[in-house]
Formats: structure tokens, sequence, C-alpha cells
């Protein structure tokens, strides 16, 4: 086979994957970046009542793109499945983090309160829920584990054919 | 196997979309209820009982959201100007369940010696307010306003309240009262009982 078939040959196998990898990228970044633009007040006060406000949704944004377009592109190889596992992995971890275990608090400044009140402190404590979602975190992990052990073996009992054979 | 992994898949979805639908649905609910009063305070009263001021007050709680409210728990901490505890009092209720509505008395019992003993005159004392409530079994919700300044009228210190002036002779001949409540001197000896009252100033 020539050098430029070969490229050809390439080329229809990774245009597509980088297509796809654009398009499911773009989807997943504008699940999170389309509230970004459209609410920007919502957004600010989540921003402020989460702990780890510093990270900011941008970031997160961006880190769930990555990992998307990187599955995409590594579609039916067994990366997918290690790079799906990994990203299930940095989203628990990432919830834990700006949930703060589950336990958000908002503190009301005393300038936004009449003069005789002291401060104003909210605490909604949602971890029974926030365990439950780790629960499916981990069981997705286990999902994408059998996926892997699947495609392994369907790997392996694929016949190999030798070229010089008809 | 693909399908056994597919409907695990499957169930992992439809898990998650349900968990955030019902974690969206009772925050708002919560939210809700809170912002449209569903627990509102009535008008206090105050009652001087056994050296104690207490003061009671009534709570409507009208629980018009979509889950029961477990448990409700209301504590307040009085407090002197420093910062040291005068008193603490702690409510709770039961069960209240949706589309239901309850009343709770709370009481705040400071006891007046500890206040003459602090010495307190004209001053504000603090007041830290704490509503704990557990909704739908799952969500713990707490609002706490701290340090509320309250002013404390010195002339409820029985100290600078009451007074008794005696005649030449030693026996009482009047009895002030400076309080908004009524009061009762009961005097005795050997042999008899002397009672004095005095009107509300």
């Amino acid at each position: 086979m020539s050098e430029v078939e070969e490229d050809k040959n390439w080329l229809t196998i990774l245009a597509p994957r980088i297509l796809k990898a654009a398009l499911w990228g773009f989807i997943m970044g504008g699940e999170i970046l389309i509230p970004l633009y459209l609410m920007p007040d919502l957004v600010s006060q989540i921003e402020t009542s989460m702990p780890a406000a510093g990270t900011g949704l941008p970031t997160i944004a961006a880190i769930f793109v990555a990992f998307e377009v990187a599955i995409q592109l590594f579609d039916r190889t067994i990366f997918r499945y290690a790079l799906s596992i990994s990203r299930t992995m940095v989203s628990m971890i990432l919830f834990i983090i700006f949930t703060n275990g589950g336990i958000i608090e908002v503190l009301v400044p005393p300038n936004g309160l009449p003069s005789e009140a002291g401060s104003l402190q909210i605490l909604v404590d949602f971890s029974t829920i926030l365990a439950a979602l780790l629960v499916f975190s981990l069981l997705s992990i286990v999902k994408n584990i059998l996926q892997a052990v699947d495609f392994l073996s369907q790997k392996v009992e694929e016949p190999i054919i030798p070229p010089e054979l008809p | 196997m693909r399908q056994s992994i597919r409907v695990l898949g499957w169930t992992i979805t439809i898990a998650s979309l349900l968990t955030f639908a019902f974690l969206g649905l009772s925050i708002y609910s919560l939210f809700q209820l809170v912002m449209e009063q569903g627990i509102a305070a009535g008008e206090s009263s105050v009652n001087i009982s056994n050296g104690d001021y207490v003061i009671s007050l009534p709570f409507l709680v009208n629980n018009t959201s979509y889950f029961d409210i477990t448990k409700l728990e209301i504590t307040t901490i009085i407090k002197d100007p420093e910062g040291g505890v005068i008193s603490q009092s702690t409510t709770s209720s039961g069960i209240i369940p949706s589309g239901s509505s309850t009343n709770i008395s709370h009481y705040i019992s400071i006891d007046l010696n500890k206040m003459i003993e602090k010495n307190l005159t004209d001053a504000n004392i603090l007041m830290d307010t704490i509503m704990d409530l557990r909704y739908a079994n799952i969500i713990g919700f707490s609002v706490t306003m701290a340090n509320v300044s309250i002013p404390w009228d010195a002339s409820i210190s029985p100290r600078e309240t009451f007074s008794v002036s005696t005649n030449r002779d030693g026996a009482p001949f009047s009895f002030g009262n400076k309080t908004n409540i009524g009061a009762q001197l009961l005097l005795h000896d050997q042999f008899r009982v002397f009672e004095v009252n005095s009107c509300p100033r």
C-alpha cells in the first residue's frame, strides 16, 4: 500500500473521530457554559455560596470538555473506558469538594440586615443525597470496567485472518 | 453480558436523574416554605415566675410544601454584652406532615438572680436564635441569627424595682413596684401574715 493511500486511510479513520469529538465536546461544554452566559447573576451566587469558589465553573467545564474530547477520540479502543473511569472519579472528587461534603453554608453579611440584627447564617445539609450520587458514580465505574472487559473479550474472539488467505 | 451492562447503564442514568430531580424539588419547596413565611412568630408575652423572667414566643408552622418536616427545633441563647451565656432554651416539635399546620410555644427563661449578679443596668443583651429542621427525612436546614441586640430594662431587676419603706417602728409602710406587672409582698411574723399588693405601673 502506497504512502498516499495509507495517509488517506488514516484520514478516513481520524476525521470522523475528530468531528465527533468536537461535537460531543461542544455539547458537554455547552451544558455547563450556556448557564454561565445566560444567567451570570445566578452563577455568581452559586460560586460565592460554594466553599471552593476560587476554582470556578469555567474550570469544571474545561475539565469535562477535555475528557469528552479524549473519550471520543479514543473511541473503540480500551483507552476510552479508562478515560471514562477517570472522568467519573474526577467528577466525584470535584462534587465532594465543591459541595463541602454535602453541606452548603451561606453567610449573609450584617450590611444586608437591620441594625439591631446580627449575622444570618443559612446551612443546607444534603450529605445523604450526595452519598447516593457517589454510589451511582461507583456503579458507573463498575459499568465501565465491565464494558472494558467485554471489549477485550470481543477483541480476543475476533478471528485473525492472515493477509495471504482470500 | 452486553444487555446486562446496558440495563445497568440505564438504571444508573434514571436513578441519577430522579435523585437530582428530588434534590432540586425539595430545596425549591423548602425555600418557598421559608420565603412565604410558612414558619412565622406570633406576639410574645412576658411573665415572671419563681424568680425567672419568662418570654413566651408562639410560632405558627404552616407546612405548605411538598414534603414532611420531620423535626423542627428552635434554640435561643441569651448572652450578656461580653458574650457570656445567661440562658439557653430549646423547643422541639414532632413530625409536621405536608399540608398541615401546628402551633409551637417557645419559652425563653432568664434567671433574674443571674442578671442581678451580672449587675446589668440599662444595657443591651445579645440573643442567638437557631432554627434547625429536618426536611423530607433527608435534607437538613438550619438558620442561625446570631448576636441580635435586645435592650434590657434594668427596672426588671428586683433590686431596683421593689422598694419597701418603713415607719419609725419598723413596720412596713409602703411597697413600691416599678415593673409592668403586679407584684405581691408577703410579710409574716410568728403570729400574723401581712399581704401587700402593688398594681402595675
